[in-house]
């Protein structure tokens, strides 16, 4: 009597084994990058002189020169 | 057990149970919302709150869940299995709650019906970052819902226990849609790693307690009985029952617990017609077998609960050889008396 509902039930976790823990890191590294903000980046990046400079952060010093 | 229905049979156990799990959600609640309320002052009350009484519901349910497989695993949690009822109808309404201050903060304000709103104002379904959460959590609401209504012998009883189990099992679905509710929910706005690593360990707690249990089931299952004498198959050595106890084997893919009482030998289904309780794992006292979950009798020779009671298990020809128990794997009729087997000295 009690057999089929233990195989079902035993189905249904080797089912949730291998699909939750998928699932879950999946989420994970499907999260949005959170936002950083450029000056954030800037104070980052002079304390390291040797890292390379993006365009993005070089704009508003050439905007300024002109 | 079975002659009359009152909404909760309670008694002191009970009560204590009750008492226990109430004074630990009021101070998970509490210190969540003193703790939120310091650490983020901005946060409104209903914030607080549906996060307060969401995170008790899904901790309570991980409980729950490990409550079985613990059980088997170890009969020192059989006190927690008592009353595991309370504990599922109690996660519903921490739900509920949850749900009710999230409809209200996030639905209640527009134009559309807040229950309309759930399910569509988001339709970002290409989106894992983005995914519509809340109908998961729902969902999931809904299956809690009807598992806490028929949380009662009225129910399981007509509903018969293989049917009343089959749809308490839909609890893996309640749990595998809040584990997506909160990993698409929660854990996309909240970055912090703790909350991950949190999560992570109770997931690996609750598939990893279940395996280890089906796995020790398994093992007995498969035991094969091979050694025949007529109908009869060598079930175990008289001296590996302990007095007042069962040896549990497998025979024909159904178990079968064999007691030993005042010198005598009887085997009953290990089924119990309550929750189907392991009979073998409990004891006989007051010369019933008691099952070890809600306390459910059965005379060992008969497999019949005493009077008022109707319950009945199916019982097992046996005999005693040489220190041997044998048993006939055919099970007689619910409730058919079987004389009990008499121990030679061996």
């Amino acid at each position: 009597m009690i057999q089929p509902l233990r195989r079902m039930h035993r189905r249904i976790f080797l089912f949730l084994v291998f699909l939750l823990p998928l699932f879950f890191v999946a989420g994970i590294l499907g999260r949005h990058h959170a936002l950083r903000s450029n000056v954030a980046r800037k104070n980052e990046l002079s304390s390291n002189p040797a890292a390379p400079i993006s365009r993005a952060l070089q704009a508003p010093a050439a905007g300024a020169e002109r | 057990m079975s002659h009359q229905y009152v909404a909760v049979g309670w008694n002191a156990q009970k009560r204590a149970y009750d008492l226990v799990l109430a004074v630990g959600i009021a101070l998970y609640v509490g210190t969540f919302l003193a703790l939120g309320a310091w650490l983020h002052p901005t946060a409104t009350a209903e914030t607080l709150l549906v996060r307060a009484l969401g995170s008790c519901a899904f901790l309570l349910l991980n409980v729950v869940l490990c409550i079985g497989p613990l059980c088997r695993l170890d009969s020192r949690f059989l006190l927690l299995l008592y009353n595991r009822r309370h504990l599922g109808v109690t996660t519903f309404l921490l739900g509920l709650g949850h749900c009710a201050f999230s409809l209200f903060q996030f639905h209640a304000l527009g134009d559309a019906d807040p229950l309309v709103s759930l399910f569509t104002a988001n339709r970002n379904f290409a989106s894992l970052a983005d995914f519509p959460f809340q109908p998961l959590g729902f969902l999931a609401l809904i299956i809690l819902f009807l598992m806490a209504a028929t949380s009662h012998d009225f129910w399981l009883r007509n509903l018969t226990p293989p049917v009343w189990k089959a749809l308490h099992m839909l609890v893996y679905v309640a749990y595998a849609l809040l584990v997506a509710h909160v990993t698409l929910g929660l854990l996309q706005s909240e970055r912090s790693p703790w909350l991950v690593a949190a999560m992570a360990a109770s997931l690996a707690l609750v598939l990893s307690v279940h395996l280890a249990a089906a796995w020790k089931e398994r093992t007995l299952d498969e035991a094969s009985l091979n050694k025949l004498e007529g109908n009869f198959v060598a079930a175990c050595s008289v001296n590996e029952i302990p007095e007042k106890c069962a040896k549990v084997i497998s025979v024909r893919g159904e178990r079968v617990a064999i007691f030993k009482h005042d010198g005598k030998i009887s085997a009953l289904s290990n089924v119990c017609r309550h929750q189907n309780g392991p009979l073998g794992e409990g004891r006989i006292i007051d010369g019933c077998v008691t099952c070890p979950w809600h306390g459910y009798q059965y005379l060992p020779e008969s497999g019949a609960s005493p009077p008022p009671f109707t319950e009945k298990v199916s019982t097992f020809q046996t005999k005693v050889a040489d220190g041997t128990v044998w048993l006939d794997p055919v099970p007689l009729a619910p409730g058919t008396r079987v004389e009990p087997r008499r121990i030679e000295s061996v």
